[in-house]
C-alpha cells in the first residue's frame, strides 16, 4: 500500500515535473514567436525617397515597359523653386531633360519626362524607330538636382519584347505621334500578336485613361478589321485616310477575340492610355500660333493627359499650369524640348520675329515634348503668382526668341492670363429660370426638393448642374457686378465654354448701380449634339462697347457642369445624381441599346447596392438616400436611369407560383441566388442550411443530396425578381440591374404578361433564368418516395415532367 | 503504465488548451437562427399562433419583425374564411406605417414589406369576401405608389368585374 503510494507520489511528482516542462516550452515558443513578430513584422521604417517613378498609368513604379512614358514626381524639396531633372543612361548619356518647378508644398507634381522608351527619335525627324534591345540593355537613374539639392533615383525597364502592343505609325510603319491632316494617312502597326487571329482596330477619341469595359466608339464610324495570317504576329495598316482625319487627339485600341466591342486590358492593347496616342495637326502656317494653354490643376494623380480645362483668370493664391495638344504642326516641333515662359502682356502688334523673351516668375521652365507632336502634358509654371496681365509663349528652338510660325502664345490680344482680381465679374446664373429654358427639372434628393435656381452663385460658393438635351441652343440669364469703381457702367460681356461654345456678346449696363440686372445670354452654337456630362470651364470676357473694335478684357472664370441628354428626359424631375451618371457613362452613344448596355455596365460606379430593403415613398429617392435597395427598387432606378437620357425601358415583376406540382411536392417554396448582387461581395440575407441536389433531377436519392450552409438569397412564392426590358429594333432585351447584368437577348418576343409555364418559359431560362437563379427551393419528392424540402439545381429541372403534356408544366410565373 | 497514463493526461490536457483556443475562434451559432433554419413547412404552428404574429405587428408599435416569421404566418392564413382572419387582412390594407425588419432579417425582394403583405391580404380578401372589398382594391389602385401593387390591385378589379377607376 505504501510501495503503491509512493509509486504514485513520484509518479505525480514526475507528471508535475513533465508538465512544467511543457509549460516552459511553450511559454518559450511564444516568446521566440513574438520576438520573431516583432523582427518580421514591425521592420523598421525605410526612410521614403523623396524621389518617385510613375508609368503612365499613375503607379509608382521601379520598372517601366517599353513604349510607356516615365513620369517624375519629387517631394521634399524648397517650394516654388526650379530644379533640373534628367534622366542619365548607365554609360552616362543623358536621355532626357527638364528643368520644372515645385509646388508652394516643395513638391513636383507628376510630370512626363521621357515619352515613348524604347523609341529612338532622331533630331529634325518627326518619326522614331524601335530599338528595345538599346533600351533594356541599360540601367537608369533620375537625377533631381538644383544648386544645393541632388537627389538619384535608379529605375530599369523590362525587357518584355513580346508583350502585345500597338501604335500609330507612318507609311513605313514608324512610330509617329503627330499627323498632318490632308497629307499623313494614320496607319497603326501591331507586333507579337496572336499569329491567325483577327483584330478589330478602333480609332477613338483620345481618353485620360481606358478601363475594362469602356464601349468603343470609332470616330473612323467603323473598326478597321486585321486577319493575320497563321504564320503571321505583325501587321501595319491604314486606320485613317488622311483628308477623313478630324483634327484631334486619338487613342487605338485594338479589340482582339472574342470582339466584344469593349476594351480589356488583358486582352486589348492600346495606344493611348493615359497619353494621347496621336494626334491630328493642320499644317504650320509662317503666322503667328496662338492656342490657349493656361488651365486649372489636373485632377489628383494618377497624371492626366491633356484635355485641360483652359482659363485665363486666376487668384494670387492659384498655381497656374499650362497643358497643350496644338492644333497646328509648327515648323520645328521634332525636338525633345521646349521652355515656357511667362511674359508680361503685350499686344499683337509687338509680337515681332525675334524678338526676345523673358520670363518673369524667375525663369523659364524647360518641358519635355510629345515627339512629332509636341503634346506638352500638365507643367505647372507658377505656384505663386503675382497679380498683373500676362502672356504664356511656348517657346521652340531656337530658344529664347519668338519665333513666328513655330512658337505658341496664350494669347496674344486679349490678355492671355490674367493673375488678380478683374473689374466686374459674374456672380450668378440662372439655366433652369423657367418653361422656356429647355432646362430639365432636376432633383436634390438630400434637399428633396427641386435644384434651386440660380443654380450658380458665387457669393454662396453654389455649383449645381443643368441638364438639357442634346444639340440645345442654350439660354441661360447672368448677373454681374462690379468689383472696380473705376469700371465702364456699360459693357459687353460674352464667355466662351471651350469646346467650340461661346455665349454670344450682350449689352450690360449697371445703371450706376454695383450689380447688374439678370441678362440673358444665348450660346452661338448649340451645345455637344451627344451624350455628356460636359464640365465646362466658363472664361467670361467685357469690352468697352463698341465691340467689336475694342481690347478684350478677362473677367472671372468658373466651372460648370451641363449634361447633354441624348433624347428628352422622360422623368420629370429627373434625380441630379441619375442625370449626371448617366450622362457620363452613356457619353457619345446615340441609340437606345447602347445607352442602355452603358449603364449596366457602369452602374456599379455609381456605388449603390443591392441588398438593402426596399425603401418606403419615392423609390427612387429612398434609393439614393439609403444606398441601394432590392430589385424591386433596382429595376425602377435603372428606368429611371435610362429615362434620364428619354430611353423608355420596361419593368417587369415575375412573381413565383407555388402550384406547379400536385400535392404534397411543392414547386416551389422559393428562387435561391448565390450572387451577392450589385456592390455587393456575397448575399445580405442570413447564413441558412441548403439541401443542394446538382445532379439529379427528377427523383434524386439521399446520396446526390449535399447539405450547405450559405448565405444566400432566398425569395418565396409570392415574391420573386424585377427586370427590365428595353424593345429595340424589333427586339427585346432584358437587364438585370440588381446583379448589374445584361443585356440579354432572345428571352421572349413579345413583352411577358399573365401566367406564363413550360414552354413558354424556355428561351427566358436558357438565355437568362437559369443563369441568374441559381436553386429553386421546394417539398420534393424523392427516388425512395419521401419527400423532403430541397434547393434544386435550376438546369437540371425541365420545362415539362412530361414533354408531351404542356399541363405538367415544372415552374410556373406571374407577370405584373 | 503509469508514464502512459501521465502521457495521456498530457495528451488530454494540451487537447483541452487547442480546443479551448480553438473554441475561441467560433461564432457561436444564435439558437434563434438554428430555429429559423427549420424547414418552412415546420415554420407554421397553428391558427393561432400565426395570428397572434401578425396582430402583433399590426398593433405593437416600433416592432421589429422577422421577415420570414410575418410571411410565413401570413401566408398561413391565406384564404381562410374567417372573420378574425378578414379582420387582420383589412388592417394590412389599411396599414401605412412602414414596418420595420430587425437588423438581420431577411429582406423582401420585389417590394417593401407592407407592400408584400397587402399583396397576400388581397389575394386573400378577393378569394373569401370577392366583390365585397372592391372599394379596397379601387383605393389601392387609385393611391399606392407602388407599380407592382397597383397591377394586382388591377387583376383582382378586373377579375371580379369591376371597373378601372382613373388614375390621377
Amino acid at each position: 500500500m505504501i510501495l503503491k503510494y509512493k509509486q504514485y507520489k513520484n509518479n505525480a511528482k514526475e507528471g508535475y515535473v513533465k508538465l512544467k516542462t511543457v509549460l516552459i516550452i511553450l511559454l518559450l515558443i511564444v516568446i521566440v514567436c513574438f520576438f520573431l513578430w516583432l523582427k518580421i513584422c514591425r521592420k523598421k521604417p525605410v526612410e521614403e525617397s523623396p524621389v518617385s517613378i510613375l508609368n503612365s498609368h499613375g503607379e509608382v513604379v521601379g520598372e517601366i515597359n517599353p513604349m510607356d512614358t516615365v513620369f517624375v514626381s519629387v517631394k521634399k524639396l524648397k517650394p516654388a523653386t526650379l530644379y533640373d531633372i534628367r534622366v542619365m543612361r548607365s554609360d552616362n548619356k543623358e536621355i532626357s531633360y527638364a528643368r520644372l518647378l515645385t509646388d508652394l508644398r516643395g513638391e513636383i507634381p507628376p510630370t512626363p519626362i521621357w515619352y515613348d522608351v524604347g523609341v529612338e527619335y532622331m533630331e529634325g525627324y518627326r518619326a522614331g524607330k524601335l530599338n528595345f534591345e538599346e533600351v533594356i540593355n541599360h540601367k537608369y537613374r533620375l537625377v533631381v538636382s538644383s544648386p544645393e539639392q541632388k537627389f538619384e533615383f535608379p529605375f530599369k525597364i523590362i525587357d518584355i519584347k513580346l508583350k502585345p502592343r500597338i501604335y500609330s505609325a507612318d507609311e513605313n510603319g514608324n512610330p509617329l505621334n503627330g499627323f498632318i491632316r490632308g497629307r499623313e494617312d494614320v496607319y497603326a502597326v501591331g507586333k507579337n500578336l496572336p499569329a491567325g487571329s483577327t483584330i478589330h482596330l478602333y480609332v477613338v477619341e483620345d481618353r485620360y485613361r481606358w478601363a475594362d469595359g469602356d464601349l468603343l466608339n470609332p470616330v473612323t464610324k467603323k473598326y478597321v478589321t486585321v486577319n493575320l495570317e497563321s504564320n503571321q504576329t505583325e501587321f501595319k495598316v491604314q486606320v485613317w485616310e488622311k483628308h477623313a482625319a478630324i483634327i484631334g487627339g486619338y487613342d487605338i485600341i485594338a479589340d482582339c477575340m472574342p470582339f466584344d466591342g469593349c476594351y480589356f486590358e488583358h486582352t486589348d492593347p492600346n495606344d493611348g492610355d493615359c497619353n494621347i496616342g496621336f494626334c491630328i495637326q493642320d499644317e504650320g502656317a509662317a503666322d503667328d500660333i496662338e492656342q490657349k494653354m493656361t488651365c486649372q490643376a489636373p485632377s489628383p494623380p494618377p497624371p492626366a493627359a491633356p484635355n485641360p480645362k483652359y482659363k485665363d483668370t486666376f487668384s494670387p493664391s492659384e498655381a497656374v499650369w499650362v497643358a497643350i495638344n496644338p492644333i497646328v504642326q509648327g515648323q520645328n516641333y521634332a525636338g525633345k524640348n521646349a521652355k515656357i515662359y511667362v511674359i508680361n502682356q503685350l499686344p499683337k502688334s509687338s509680337y515681332a520675329h525675334g524678338m526676345t523673351l523673358t520670363d518673369v516668375t524667375g525663369g523659364p521652365k524647360t518641358t519635355v515634348i510629345q515627339p512629332g507632336c509636341a503634346n506638352v502634358n500638365y507643367n505647372l509654371i507658377w505656384a505663386n503668382p503675382v497679380a498683373g496681365k500676362y502672356d504664356v509663349v511656348i517657346d521652340f528652338p531656337p530658344f529664347g526668341v519668338y519665333d513666328k510660325g513655330t512658337d505658341i502664345v496664350d494669347m496674344m490680344d486679349p490678355v492671355g492670363l490674367l493673375v488678380g482680381d478683374p473689374d466686374i465679374e459674374v456672380r450668378r446664373i440662372k439655366f433652369n429660370w423657367g418653361v422656356g429654358s429647355g432646362a430639365v427639372n432636376l432633383k436634390d434628393h438630400v434637399t428633396n426638393a427641386l435644384v434651386p435656381v440660380p443654380e450658380w452663385d458665387k457669393t454662396i460658393n453654389r455649383s449645381e448642374p443643368a441638364a438639357y438635351t442634346r444639340g440645345t441652343v442654350i439660354t441661360i440669364k447672368a448677373q454681374f457686378y462690379k468689383l472696380s469703381s473705376t469700371a465702364p457702367d456699360a459693357v459687353v460681356i460674352w464667355a466662351d465654354l471651350g469646346q467650340g461654345i461661346t455665349l454670344l456678346p450682350q449689352t450690360v449696363n449697371f445703371a450706376g448701380a454695383s450689380e447688374s440686372a439678370y441678362v440673358d445670354f444665348t450660346t452661338a452654337v448649340p451645345s455637344p449634339n451627344y451624350i455628356n456630362k460636359n464640365d465646362f470651364v466658363w472664361q467670361w470676357y467685357y469690352a468697352v462697347p463698341p465691340y467689336p473694335g475694342s481690347v478684350q478684357n478677362p473677367m472671372n472664370s468658373h466651372s460648370h457642369t451641363i449634361c447633354t441628354t441624348f433624347l428628352a428626359s422622360l422623368v420629370n424631375p429627373a434625380y441630379k445624381e441619375p442625370m449626371l451618371w448617366t450622362s457620363e457613362w452613356a457619353k457619345y452613344w446615340s441609340n437606345e441599346k447602347g445607352i442602355c448596355d452603358s449603364i449596366i455596365s457602369k452602374l456599379y460606379l455609381s456605388g449603390l447596392k443591392y441588398g438593402i430593403s426596399n425603401p418606403y415613398g419615392d423609390v427612387i429617392d429612398g434609393v439614393l438616400d439609403q444606398g441601394g435597395g432590392m430589385c424591386g427598387s433596382w429595376y425602377q432606378m435603372f428606368a429611371h436611369m435610362a429615362g434620364c437620357q428619354g430611353v423608355f425601358v420596361n419593368q417587369k415583376f415575375y412573381q413565383l407560383k407555388n402550384d406547379a406540382a400536385p400535392s404534397p411536392e411543392v414547386k416551389w417554396y422559393a428562387i435561391v441566388i448565390k450572387d451577392g448582387g450589385l456592390n455587393q461581395p456575397q448575399p445580405t440575407h442570413a447564413a441558412q442550411n441548403f439541401n443542394d441536389v446538382d445532379s439529379v433531377y427528377p427523383n434524386p436519392s439521399q446520396s446526390d443530396i449535399t447539405i450547405r450552409n450559405e448565405k444566400r438569397y432566398v425569395f418565396s412564392s409570392g415574391d420573386g425578381h424585377c427586370i427590365n426590358f428595353l424593345d429595340y429594333q424589333g427586339k427585346l432585351y432584358l437587364y438585370d440591374p440588381s446583379f448589374g447584368k445584361g443585356p440579354f437577348d432572345n428571352t421572349f418576343t413579345a413583352l411577358p404578361s399573365g401566367d406564363t409555364t413550360g414552354t413558354a418559359l424556355t428561351n427566358f431560362r436558357a438565355n437568362y433564368h437559369d443563369k441568374a437563379i441559381d436553386y429553386m427551393k421546394g417539398y420534393i419528392k424523392l427516388g425512395d418516395g419521401t419527400h423532403k424540402s430541397l434547393t434544386i439545381k435550376t438546369t437540371l429541372i425541365p420545362d415539362l415532367r412530361n414533354s408531351s403534356d404542356p399541363s405538367t408544366f415544372e415552374i410556373h410565373y406571374k407577370w405584373y | 503504465m503509469s508514464k502512459v497514463k501521465m502521457n495521456i493526461r498530457y495528451f488530454i490536457f494540451i487537447l483541452f488548451v487547442l480546443v479551448f483556443f480553438i473554441g475561441c475562434g467560433q461564432k457561436k451559432e444564435e439558437p434563434s437562427r438554428i430555429a429559423r433554419q427549420e424547414e418552412e413547412t415546420k415554420q407554421v404552428v397553428g391558427y393561432e399562433a400565426n395570428l397572434a404574429i401578425i396582430q402583433d405587428i399590426l398593433e405593437v408599435k416600433e416592432t421589429e419583425i422577422d421577415w420570414r416569421t410575418i410571411y410565413a404566418a401570413t401566408i398561413s392564413l391565406r384564404n381562410l374564411k374567417d372573420k378574425r382572419t378578414e379582420t387582420a387582412f383589412l388592417k394590412i390594407m389599411s396599414r401605412e406605417r412602414p414596418i420595420s425588419l430587425r437588423k438581420d432579417s431577411d429582406i423582401p425582394g420585389a417590394m417593401n414589406p407592407l407592400n408584400m403583405l397587402k399583396a397576400v391580404a388581397m389575394e386573400s380578401l378577393r378569394e373569401t369576401g370577392g366583390k365585397q372589398y372592391l372599394e379596397i382594391f379601387y383605393k389601392t389602385y387609385k393611391e399606392t405608389d407602388e407599380r407592382i401593387l397597383r397591377e394586382m390591385a388591377k387583376a383582382h378589379i378586373l377579375a371580379l368585374g369591376g371597373t378601372l377607376p382613373k388614375l390621377k
